[in-house]
């Protein structure tokens, strides 16, 4: 999320354009968790792509043998 | 996240607080986006949870099934001991029987196959035992008729000495006939008819003593016969006894080699049975001949004995009766010596007369028989066919003897050929019409090869008749 491309009174996290208010939320601390959750949630699709593909190994060594 | 608690001067989204700011950012959207990613996280979660129990079913499942595996693994191999046990039982079954078959058939063949050996061995020894009974009967044969013409030769020496015995008798008294009167004449009369009776009396004594030794040499025969008869009976027993023995062990054991076995076996032991027949039919024919030996040599003995006996009877009796005669000579007047010697000689007394003409026929026609026979002029021989029966033969030797047209008769015995009867006649005689009379001659023929001998011719040999005997000869033969 460092990398994000900061427009006029509009913020890039996470893939999400946020607009600036006034009175808004600390920008860093909201940067900081949407990359957490982010990262978690590609941990567990990772591990569901993992889980996917040894199902279709299991699948082809079935039909195999 | 729309929950989110405010506190002073700070935010709190997804359990996160937050500050806020000035030229923060947009509280609305920064909530929606972080309530979107915890949604998609929760659910991936939640995904990550049902794939964690489905692996953990998985593995009891697989647990499961490996428990299921063995016991499925187990029931299989049980039941398929179970089933290998029954196909092993039912195979061994299929091979006992088969074996059974097989070891049936291999009986029955080596049964047929003794049984032929068998045959053959019983076959071989019956042919065996025929050739040794005929060997020994006719060796037997030719022993007996061997000894039977020794017997023959000695019964003709005994009545040459007889004979002679009966002419030094004749010239001693013929000399007192000339001298002197009636009573040499009367003591001649005496002489002979003592001579003639002691005469009659050795030769029925010898005739009798050769018909007990006939028979005795005859029964020995029989027994000896009897003997190996029953010894090859017993041979043969043995020989059906080895055999079943032989089969019966063929039985139980390998049939080849058994067969081979009892084949070898029965073989040996017929080898061994006919070495032990012909052991004992050499036995029994030494003990024939030396029996034979001995009755011959007991005749011969007796034959000389008796003759030697005679001999030195006769003498005594002559001695005796010439003292005597001399002692009346000195006693009685001349003259009536002269008269009655006269009167003797022109008026004999009738019997006295017959008696002395008859005696003095009969030493001459002995004389003239012996003298024949010396020359060896036979008008017939008479040839015997086999079967040969000694006592047959001696009937018609007797009865031949006993004919008056006959002389004399001789017994050949020859080593190969068939024996004959030599007869030597007085007069014309048509024997073969005497023969046919006779109850021990079965068949009678005339040989007509040498039809030109008639009667004694000079130069030409007598006619031939050929017999066969009758009667129960064929029985005693078997036996």
């Amino acid at each position: 999320m460092s990398n994000n491309a900061k427009k006029y009174s509009v913020v890039m996290l996470g893939g999400h354009e946020f607009k600036r208010v006034k009175n808004g939320l600390d920008e860093a601390q909201v940067a900081s968790f949407i990359d957490e959750l982010i990262k978690e949630r590609d941990k567990l699709a990772q591990s569901q792509d993992h889980i996917a593909s040894l199902n279709r190994l299991a699948d082809r060594y079935s039909r195999h043998y | 996240m729309s929950n989110n608690a405010k506190k002073d001067g700070a935010v709190v989204l997804g359990g996160r607080e937050f500050n806020r700011v000035k030229n923060g950012l947009d509280e609305a959207q920064v909530a929606s986006f972080i309530d979107e990613l915890t949604k998609e996280r929760d659910k991936l979660a939640q995904s990550h949870d049902h794939i964690a129990s489905l692996n953990r079913l998985a593995e009891m499942t697989v647990v499961e099934a490996d428990k299921l595996a063995t016991q499925v693994k187990a029931e299989a191999a049980e039941q398929a001991k179970a089933e290998s046990t029954a196909i092993i039982d039912k195979t061994k079954e299929q091979a006992r029987q088969l074996a059974e078959q097989k070891i049936a058939e291999a009986i029955e063949i080596a049964n047929e196959k003794a049984n032929a050996i068998k045959a053959k061995a019983e076959e071989d020894a019956a042919l065996l035992l025929e050739n040794q009974k005929s060997k020994i009967r006719s060796e037997l044969h030719n022993l007996v008729n061997q000894q039977f013409g020794y017997m023959l030769e000695e019964l003709e020496g005994l009545k040459r000495q007889a004979a002679a015995v009966q002419a030094d008798f004749d010239t001693k008294l013929s000399k007192p006939i000339e001298e002197d009167s009636a009573a040499a004449v009367e003591t001649a009369k005496e002489s002979d008819a003592a001579a003639a009776e002691e005469k009659d009396a050795a030769a029925a004594k010898i005739t009798e003593e050769s018909d007990a030794i006939a028979a005795k040499i005859a029964e020995e025969r029989d027994a000896a016969a009897a003997k190996i008869a029953e010894a090859i009976d017993a041979a043969a027993a043995e020989i059906a006894e080895e055999s079943d023995a032989v089969v019966a062990e063929e039985k139980e054991t390998t049939v080849a080699e058994e067969k081979e076995a009892a084949a070898a076996k029965i073989t040996e032991e017929s080898d061994a049975i006919a070495a032990k027949i012909a052991e004992e039919r050499d036995i029994a024919a030494a003990e024939i001949a030396e029996e034979i030996e001995a009755a011959a040599a007991k005749i011969t003995e007796e034959s000389d004995a008796i003759v030697a006996e005679e001999k030195e009877a006769a003498a005594a009796k002559i001695t005796e009766e010439s003292h005597n005669i001399a002692a009346e000579e000195k006693e009685a007047p001349a003259a009536a010596i002269a008269e009655e010697s006269k009167a003797t000689e022109e008026h004999p007394e009738p019997s006295q007369a017959a008696d002395q003409i008859e005696k003095s026929l009969d030493l001459s026609k002995l004389l003239e028989m012996e003298d024949q026979t010396e020359l060896g002029k036979p008008q017939w021989e008479v040839e015997i066919l086999p079967p040969f029966d000694i006592a047959k033969i001696m009937e018609v030797v007797s009865f031949l003897d006993q004919l008056p047209e006959v002389a004399n008769t001789e017994m050949i015995v020859p080593q190969i050929d068939m024996p004959s009867i030599l007869v030597f006649l007085r007069g014309p005689l048509n024997l073969v019409d005497v023969l046919q009379t006779m109850p021990a001659v079965d068949h009678v023929e005339e040989v007509t090869t040498d039809k030109a001998a008639t009667d004694g011719e000079p130069g030409k040999g007598p006619r031939k008749a050929r017999i066969s005997l009758s009667g129960n000869t064929t029985s005693q033969e078997k036996k």
